[in-house]
């Protein structure tokens, strides 16, 4: 590029005028979503527009800032260790407002607590609280103290719960269905309320928020190209997740900002090891050589063979490759080997009968079922699967799950009657898998979908939760993706990074790792 | 040895000194050749008494990535009842390798080493010297094509920002392009990020105009040289913002400026700073992920990721907790 010192700085100089008109606020921001928050209470987010929706809604105890990773709360005023560190005093910041136009204090901090820790809160989230959480004790009006299990020399960091309003609940014992999973009530910038076909956030100014977009309509993603073309047209201002084979279009418009979303996220394929020649692990071996994850990538993503930096990268195991617990040392399977595959049927005792697979003298049918939004992000994946298996000889019965069924069927572990889920899994710096690979025992496996029992792998993610050291919990992972990369109750496939694209009009909008909105006060939005 | 790259001598000394008496041979052949660097008054560049810690990894040779050497560089024995291997890799050899680069690059053209030297400027560790912030010779439009300074006064200025920041912008308005861009941005003394985000684009849509303009017409090449203005633009305000103590604002315009380092404007040079900025903030998550889309193409970088991996583990386990979700 042949610019010459004095020309370009004067040029620039001269066009320094250039104008932004004042920011408008007091506006509404209209965006695509994966899908619609199956949840506002924070207590039972199963999927991530759950914890970005609930993260509009609550405040959270104490926060990481976006930027700069500061620990931080916009609702304590101060602490203090207390009971050599198994405690913590905390005083809230006074005038706080609930969206009912209650003040919020320490009673409503103590009833968050007991709700978490009453047994019959039926909340994934409150069990993992369980663990070292022992009470909360009012002190005074906008002071309490939580108690522990053990001596913790920072436990704000532990403490990244949502606030939730005694006086919305008839008792600690909260329960997924109440309306206030669909009308919340939070002290966070913003009010939402879920409605059939989208969810609105109104702005609600409060000691503690200035929220300047007054409204967030949260739009059910549909096909990617409407989506892309909506906002290019200014029809919505925002894309959570960009399919990456959109991203090119936005990224060469003006108008439309590309966004990083720190997310670690995986896809997978859950084999119901339970379940007639599932139960055979050489059947999974064989599936695992069946699948070509290259052309699968390449059809629904638009990654070609051998790209370098794909937005979509092949694991061997239930962690992303980046990730400190991602065993290196486990290959991926990245073309199909039907050979391998066939050979291993085979010694499973399948037969190959005019071309299809049987088992017991009957022709297998796979019945598959796919996460539905995920079809936004990788579309047709469900169908190029399955054109898979039956060009491997298995016939098959395609099935997209919505996300409510997902969450009440598949999640709960009562998807019995699928032989394949497709879903995917997105963490954040928390990566703790044992409730999808631990046995459906006592409070553990509550996230294994088929229900599927290794007492090796169990030993493997007890030996992770009593890790002491880092290294201890380091090699217990290592060691469970090995073992899973073996057993096979998944065929991991890739994970995929996501981008959101905003329009350029927004400004200011800071995206959060994982939560993704925890920095809305500075979003605002026109030239 | 960080305190030591930080400019922190004594901090060095007190590190050296808890060194335990059974320690690895490894490790008490790296302290022994600092600690004679210390010794020896502790001016900097430490190179000569890190010398014999080259290893055969750190060979800067034409046409080929070094691959920093056999990883890891430790092998540690965790002090738990369990005695686990922990295994470092060790920055001295990062160093080692990017003084070879530089060395490198000056014995290919000797005669623009003052160029190189503000390259490198914004770059430099804490204990590194400053170069001059005036420029006595021509920069050949060789060394800016494709690059993150639309001129060669943009290398003077960019030097200057990364130690002076705002006084910098007015030195340099005169003559940089970039300096120029910034300046409106500048509100009370301040780097108004959200106006600088205007800035870049203003000046990524300027230069797509211009080269509209000389060709006759659009071109497909047009918008990656934009791209890199925009970016250019962007880079520079963050190294103004972070000398004038503007550090959340830095980040700011460093994401934004992440966000758009894409395809030709992905230079792994300030990728890898950002990551790094991230380790310093304890923010593993970004880091680990721009390390390892990197690591394959500049095999060195590996040794960055044994810190980062346990930053992460450490972090994670005492984080706040999260169910899995869809």
């Amino acid at each position: 590029m042949a610019l010459r010192d004095a020309p370009i700085a004067a040029a620039l100089r001269a066009g320094l005028a250039l104008g932004v008109a004042a920011l408008g606020t007091g506006s509404t921001l209209a965006y695509f979503e994966e899908s619609l928050p199956t949840s506002m209470n924070p207590l039972y987010a199963s999927a991530m527009v759950d914890y970005r929706s609930q993260e509009l809604v609550f405040d959270r105890l104490w926060f990481h800032d976006a930027i700069t990773n500061e620990l931080k709360s916009r609702i304590v005023e101060r602490y203090e260790l207390v009971d050599g560190g198994k405690g913590v005093r905390i005083t809230l910041i006074s005038g706080v407002k609930w969206h009912d136009g209650k003040p919020m204090n320490a009673k409503d901090l103590c009833f968050t607590v007991d709700a978490m820790l009453d047994k019959n809160t039926p909340s994934p989230v409150a069990q993992e609280y369980r663990q070292f959480i022992t009470g909360c004790e009012v002190t005074s009006g906008q002071v309490a103290t939580i108690s522990f299990n053990r001596v913790f020399h920072n436990p704000r960091e532990r403490l990244g719960f949502a606030l939730l309003p005694r006086e919305a609940f008839e008792s600690t014992a909260i329960s997924p269905d109440l309306e206030f999973s669909a009308k919340p009530i939070g002290t966070g910038p913003m009010k939402g309320s879920r409605g059939r076909r989208g969810a609105i956030f109104d702005a609600f100014a409060n000691v503690h928020h200035t929220p300047q977009v007054a409204q967030l309509q949260l739009q059910d993603a549909g096909d990617p190209l409407v989506q892309v073309k909506t906002i290019i047209n200014n029809g919505v201002q925002g894309i959570i997740a960009v399919p990456p084979p959109y991203r090119p279009d936005l990224s060469s418009n003006d108008e439309v900002a590309l966004k990083s979303y720190d997310l670690r996220s995986w896809w997978f394929i859950a084999l119901n090891t339970n379940k007639g020649a599932l139960a055979d692990p050489r059947v999974r071996k064989g599936l695992n050589l069946a699948i070509d994850r290259t052309a699968l990538r390449e059809f629904t993503i638009g990654v070609k063979a051998g790209e370098e930096n794909s937005p979509c990268e092949f694991i061997s195991g239930p962690f992303v490759q980046s990730s400190p617990y991602y065993n290196r040392a486990v290959p991926t399977v990245d073309r199909s080997n039907k050979a391998q595959a066939k050979a291993l049927f085979e010694e499973a005792g399948l037969k190959d009968t005019g071309g299809r697979w049987h088992y017991k003298n009957a022709p297998i049918t796979l019945r598959v079922g796919m996460l539905a939004p995920l079809n936004n992000e990788a579309p047709d994946l469900l169908s190029y699967i399955g054109n898979q298996l039956s060009d491997a000889g298995f016939d098959r019965n395609d099935l997209k799950i919505s996300a409510d069924e997902w969450k009440t069927n598949v999640l709960t572990g009562k998807a019995t009657d699928y032989d394949l889920l497709i879903g995917k899994w997105s963490f954040g710096l928390y990566e703790d898998v044992n409730h999808l690979f631990h046995s459906r025992t006592g409070n553990a496996g509550k996230l294994n979908l088929f229900n599927y029992k290794n007492a090796d792998v169990d030993a493997t993610l007890q030996a992770y939760d009593r890790a002491v050291t880092d290294t201890a919990a380091r090699d217990a992972y290592h060691k469970l993706h090995t073992q899973v990369a073996e057993d096979l109750p998944y065929l991991f496939l890739w994970k995929l990074d996501t981008r959101s694209a905003w329009r350029t009009e927004v400004r200011g909008n800071i995206i959060s790792a994982y939560y993704y909105f925890t920095e809305i006060d500075s979003w605002k939005y026109g030239r | 040895m960080d305190a030591a790259f930080a400019g922190k001598p004594d901090e060095a000394r007190a590190a050296l000194a808890s060194l335990p008496p059974d320690a690895a041979a490894e490790v008490v052949k790296a302290a022994a050749a600092w600690q004679s660097w210390l010794d020896a008054g502790a001016v900097w560049p430490p190179d000569a008494a890190l010398a014999g810690l080259a290893g055969p990894g750190v060979q800067v040779m034409a046409g080929q990535n070094p691959d920093g050497g056999p990883h890891p560089q430790f092998r540690l024995t965790e002090r738990s009842a369990e005695a686990r291997t922990v295994e470092l890799g060790d920055p001295t050899q990062l160093y080692l390798l990017s003084r070879a680069h530089e060395a490198a690059a000056k014995a290919a053209v000797p005669a623009d080493a003052a160029v190189i030297d503000l390259f490198l400027a914004p770059w430099s560790l804490p204990a590194e010297a400053g170069p001059a912030t005036e420029l006595a010779i021509p920069v050949d439009d060789s060394w800016i094509f494709a690059g993150f300074a639309l001129s060669g006064a943009d290398l003077v200025f960019l030097a200057d920002a990364s130690t002076a920041g705002v006084p910098a912008v007015q030195r340099h308005l005169a003559s940089s392009p970039l300096a120029a861009v910034v300046a409106p941005a500048i509100v009370d003394g301040q780097v108004v990020p959200d106006k600088m985000l205007d800035q870049a684009a203003w000046l990524g849509q300027q230069v797509e105009a211009a080269m509209r303009e000389a060709g006759g017409g659009e071109q497909s090449f047009h918008p990656p040289f934009a791209r890199l203005a925009s970016v250019a633009a962007l880079r520079a305000a963050m190294i103004v913002a972070d000398a004038n103590d503007q550090y959340r604002d830095a980040g700011v315009l460093r994401v934004n400026a992440l966000d758009r380092s894409v395809e030709g404007a992905a230079d792994p040079v300030f990728l890898i700073s950002v990551a790094a900025w991230d380790a310093g903030n304890r923010n593993a998550l970004r880091a680990q992920e721009l390390v390892h889309r990197l690591h394959r193409r500049y095999p060195a970088l590996q040794a960055a990721r044994y810190s980062l991996d346990f930053l992460h583990i450490r972090t994670s386990r005492n984080a706040a907790p999260a169910a899995p979700v869809h």
